[in-house]
């Protein structure tokens, strides 16, 4: 038995080296999460986070389709995994990108909509119109940010209605296929105080 | 219990859908306008602009060639895709979409990747009406080519008098020596039952079970005709285990015309047919009659708003097996109405007018109808409903017009 773990090359000493990392490897995701505050709103901001990723890039071009997002900001008010949040704001974001002018477009329906921008300019258009209202909280008090953005495939959508109905075995197969580089998501947690953020000017006066 | 995980149903599947269909209207290329459409197969590639050849069916080639010139939409190029998809039974269907030789064009490509074989499951209809129950249907089709073999079961209490429930199983051929001829054979197996009403009224007519065999063919005249003959063998077994067995023998003629136009603002689409079932004691049948069903549909569509007609009518003249009577009162006919209520033998005279507003996923209609047998006094009846409608699934509140009461109807479900 004491052989088994040597012959796949995974020792006890690298299993609680790959358990401690864990823990590092959250952190480091906090790390590049932090929250903007403009006095009513509270802005998401994870330079780390691409979600216009080569892949998706390369379908819209190839498509000329869209590619839409759907992004959920939640505040929490303790610490337990089970508690529901005081605060929410979902968002969802549309992006196209123009074959003859070669720039990209960004909307959130209802809301408003961006022309003319780049890969890096779309992701930062979007983070920037992203937001929670943060009217009635207590500056003082510790709250918890959960942010989460993931891509919905449309075209997965299409393919649930078959020739005659509902197709199950579409269905089956789309739902039961693992979030990975065709439906990419992103997670960010962080705590925080309203009087430890750095207030900022000049964001859209959007409550989420 | 029934109502809440119906309501669950549909309200989780309906933004799915509409998300598809919201997003196109932020889509920065529908600006540009389409300039060529190719579709390429195994080993062949087709412009439609300059070649002619078998390979796409006449109607989808002509539904091909109608994008050409009009603003990039890419709802439409979904439906086309789906369309090649079912035509060539293919595995997928890729489009790419190309700048054009001239500036503000682009140019669509088609990819299809077929597959020999494939296999599917799927759910064809489910209806749920608060006054009647549940009906549905799922269905499992293996596809060779252009052969397809399908096996299911239904349970459906809306459409006829009685609720049939049983077995499915049929054969497909789309393209029987051109792709304008289709074939298909059916063979059924239901069991009955009947409502507390119909079997006050009436206990010699009632059956048990009855088994179908069914022969249909199918051909395409032009693009919006297409003709069907075809034969109905059916044998009815009745509640009285000592009443022979009877056979309901028909011939079966059918006719329906399909025209869609459109311009920059508004799309009509017209639709209508005539199905003609005829029994007679020569085909070795104990039922001799005619039953006629006429229907005509009209749709105006612009924008976001859809205004829809739909009339239907019939004339059912000799002795026929209860399945063939019409009835009205149901998830699409006089809606929030128990057809049991109105006439629970059914009618040999039909008619019935849907009108239907609808903006966005919100819909709103009105209907009117009577039934009645020849000889009887016809009395009108109507009834209002709203509701929500995305793609097949439709969830409405159905209220029945009549005096002194308001008795709403909930109706859920798909294909409907």
């Amino acid at each position: 038995m004491t052989e088994r773990p040597r012959a796949t090359g995974f020792t006890r000493r690298s299993w609680l080296l790959a358990g401690l990392a864990i823990p590092l490897f959250r952190a480091r995701a906090a790390a590049n999460f932090a929250l903007k505050y403009d006095g009513d709103n509270l802005y998401p901001d994870a330079p780390d986070i691409h979600f216009l990723t080569p892949r998706v890039v390369a379908r819209l071009r190839d498509s000329a389709d869209t590619q839409a997002f759907i992004s959920e900001l939640k505040i929490f008010g303790g610490s337990g995994p089970d508690e529901p949040p005081i605060r929410q704001a979902h968002a969802r974001l549309v992006v196209s990108y123009s074959l003859w002018e070669e720039t990209f477009t960004v909307a959130i329906p209802g809301i408003r909509t961006q022309q003319g921008l780049s890969v890096q300019q779309a992701e930062a258009w979007c983070f920037e119109n992203l937001a929670v209202s943060a009217a009635g909280l207590d500056p003082s008090k510790p709250y918890r940010m959960r942010f989460e953005l993931r891509s919905v495939r449309r075209t997965d959508l299409n393919r649930v209605l078959g020739d005659v109905g509902i197709s199950l075995v579409n269905m089956i197969d789309i739902f039961s296929r693992k979030a990975g580089a065709d439906e990419p998501n992103w997670s960010r947690e962080l705590s925080f105080r309203l009087m430890d953020l750095p207030r900022i000017t000049g964001r859209p006066g959007r409550h989420g | 219990m029934k109502f809440v995980w119906a309501s669950v149903l549909l309200v989780a599947g309906l933004p799915l859908l509409a998300a598809g269909t919201q997003d196109s209207e932020f889509n920065v290329n529908t600006r540009y306008t389409v300039e060529d459409v190719q579709v390429a197969g195994d080993g062949w590639t087709t412009h439609l602009v300059s070649d002619k050849d078998s390979h796409i069916s006449f109607h989808l080639r002509q539904d091909l060639l109608a994008l050409i010139g009009q603003k990039l939409n890419t709802s439409a190029l979904d439906d086309v895709a789906r369309r090649l998809r079912k035509e060539f039974r293919a595995r997928t269907v890729e489009r790419h979409v190309l700048r054009g030789k001239s500036p503000q064009t682009v140019q669509v490509v088609f990819d299809i990747e077929v597959r020999p074989a494939r296999f599917d499951l799927a759910v064809p209809k489910f209806a749920y009406v608060s006054n009647q129950g549940w009906n549905g249907a799922g269905e499992a089709t293996a596809t060779i080519y252009h052969h397809a073999f399908t096996g299911g079961v239904v349970s459906d209490g809306d459409e006829l008098l009685e609720r049939y429930t049983g077995f499915q199983a049929r054969y497909e051929n789309t393209r029987l020596f051109t792709d304008r001829l289709h074939f298909r054979f059916e063979y059924d197996d239901y069991h009955e039952l009947w409502h507390d009403r119909t079997r006050v009224e009436s206990v010699t007519d009632l059956y048990r079970a009855r088994q179908i065999v069914e022969p249909v063919l199918t051909y395409q005249i032009a693009r919006p005709l297409s003709l069907s003959l075809g034969a109905s063998f059916e044998q009815l077994q009745p509640i009285d285990p000592a009443a022979h067995i009877e056979a309901a023998n028909a011939v079966i003629l059918g006719a329906h015309f399909r025209y869609r136009t459109e311009n920059a603002v508004d799309e009509q689409l017209f639709d209508s047919g005539y199905d003609l079932r005829s029994g007679a004691h020569t085909l070795a049948s104990d039922f001799a009659y005619n039953r006629h069903h006429f229907e005509f549909r009209y749709t105006w569509t612009r924008g976001k708003q859809t205004v829809m007609d739909d009339a239907i009518a019939g004339v059912l003249t000799g002795r026929a097996p209860l399945y063939e009577r019409f009835s009205l009162g149901n998830s699409s006919t006089l809606r929030g109405w128990n057809k049991y209520e109105l006439d629970p033998l059914g009618g040999n005279r039909m008619l019935h007018n849907a009108v239907e507003y609808r903006y966005g996923a919100f819909q709103a209609f009105y209907d009117l109808g009577a039934i009645w047998d020849a000889g009887e006094a016809v009395i009108a009846r109507s009834s209002i409903g709203a509701g929500i409608r995305e793609g097949p699934f439709s969830i409405a509140v159905a209220i029945p017009m009549r005096d002194g009461r308001i008795e709403p109807v909930l109706i859920v479900g798909m294909n409907y």
